[in-house]
């Protein structure tokens, strides 16, 4: 699927005409799973290209796949599956998200669709979920008109910190001048 | 004596029998669902069950436990569901046909419990509910409010939902 390259002309929230509040939505499909993220950070969509993939790391932070090409440019690319502790997953496309101005790709088995999501429809988490889970990734549910639930995620919560600190420094070590070199 | 006595009496022993003694207050009963899990009979007191669902349309809630099974919509409602089977140390058989969401509210908190299949909806006396101590496994017994031994000999332990619940949601 081609989807468009360029951030969202209105991933924020709006008002319909009878002043019920929407948000753009991206829903995406991991590990056979459904989710749903918004728009908003998401500022560019991509098919993977494993020949722009170099210096893979697998091994270096859970769910790192490598460092992807992207003009004379590199960024971290991160598989969503593992991060959210789902079987592994052949991805085929990769949402690339702002992170402190940098950017962070992760991989999904694609991506379905961009919806607007109405903000009636947003359900706060059940209390044993909300206090059972691992990491503040699931923000919310999503009730969508097919009585269909579907988790609302935040990707940056993917990882903590350190986590993050640590991403970083791998990349700053496969790329120690600036412009990072593109294989 | 009364020249009807020997018929007041013959009525009470009726009575007596049936349970129905003239002029005593009736006993207090607790209705339970009963239900099976890991081959055992547990039992919940009627008045903490909402609903009873069929095991589909579960949603998978990624970075939760494994006791999480997901969440499932009731009219609305996000309800999370959850296998105890684990927390009361119970093999984890495969789930057939057969198997069913209890939904359960306490104090607010609702939650959707698994069940292996459920049985029946019965009453007893509340006399007749026994403490769990020294006759369940204390994995068990931890979770137990009572247990209730019937004439058949099937043991029912009759679950604790709060403690139940508040250990779930650590």
């Amino acid at each position: 699927m081609n989807l468009p390259s360029s951030k969202p002309a209105n991933p924020g929230m709006s008002k319909d005409e009878s002043g019920a509040i929407s948000l753009e939505v991206l829903i995406l499909e991991v590990a056979e799973l459904l989710v749903a993220v918004r728009a908003r950070k998401v500022i560019r969509l991509q098919s993977f290209e494993p020949e722009l993939l170099h210096t893979a790391e697998p091994d270096r932070l859970p769910g790192l796949i490598g460092f992807l090409g992207w003009h004379d440019t590199t960024f971290p690319l991160l598989n969503l599956a593992t991060l959210l502790d789902l079987p592994a997953q052949s991805g085929q496309q990769v949402l690339v998200v702002e992170r402190n101005g940098q950017q962070v790709g992760f991989l999904v088995q694609n991506i379905q669709q961009i919806e607007r999501m109405s903000l009636k429809d947003v359900r706060l988490l059940p209390v044993l979920i909300e206090e059972n889970r691992l990491k503040p990734v699931v923000w919310a549910f999503w009730e969508r008109q097919t009585d269909q639930i579907l988790s609302l995620i935040d990707l940056l919560a993917c990882l903590d910190e350190a986590g993050w600190q640590q991403l970083e420094e791998l990349h700053k070590s496969v790329s120690p001048v600036q412009g990072y070199q593109v294989v | 004596m009364s020249e009807n006595e020997d018929i007041l009496s013959l009525v009470r022993d009726r009575n007596l029998e049936q349970g129905q003694l003239t002029g005593t207050r009736h006993e207090a009963k607790v209705r339970l669902l009963v239900f099976r899990l890991g081959g055992e009979w547990y039992a919940f007191e009627a008045q903490q069950v909402l609903e009873i669902s069929r095991l589909i349309d579960i949603t998978r809630v990624p970075l939760t436990p494994s006791h999480i099974m997901g969440v499932v919509n009731l009219r609305g409602d996000v309800t999370a569901v959850v296998d105890i089977r684990r927390v009361l140390g119970l093999p984890q058989s495969s789930l057939s046909e057969a198997a069913r969401i209890i939904v359960t509210i306490n104090e607010g908190l609702q939650a959707g419990i698994l069940a292996e299949s459920v049985i029946e909806m019965i009453e007893a006396p509340r006399s007749a509910l026994q403490p769990p101590l020294l006759t369940v496994d204390s994995d068990r017994a931890r979770y137990a409010s009572s247990i209730l031994q019937q004439k058949d000999d099937r043991l029912i332990i009759i679950l604790n939902l709060p403690t139940l619940l508040n250990t779930l949601k650590i």
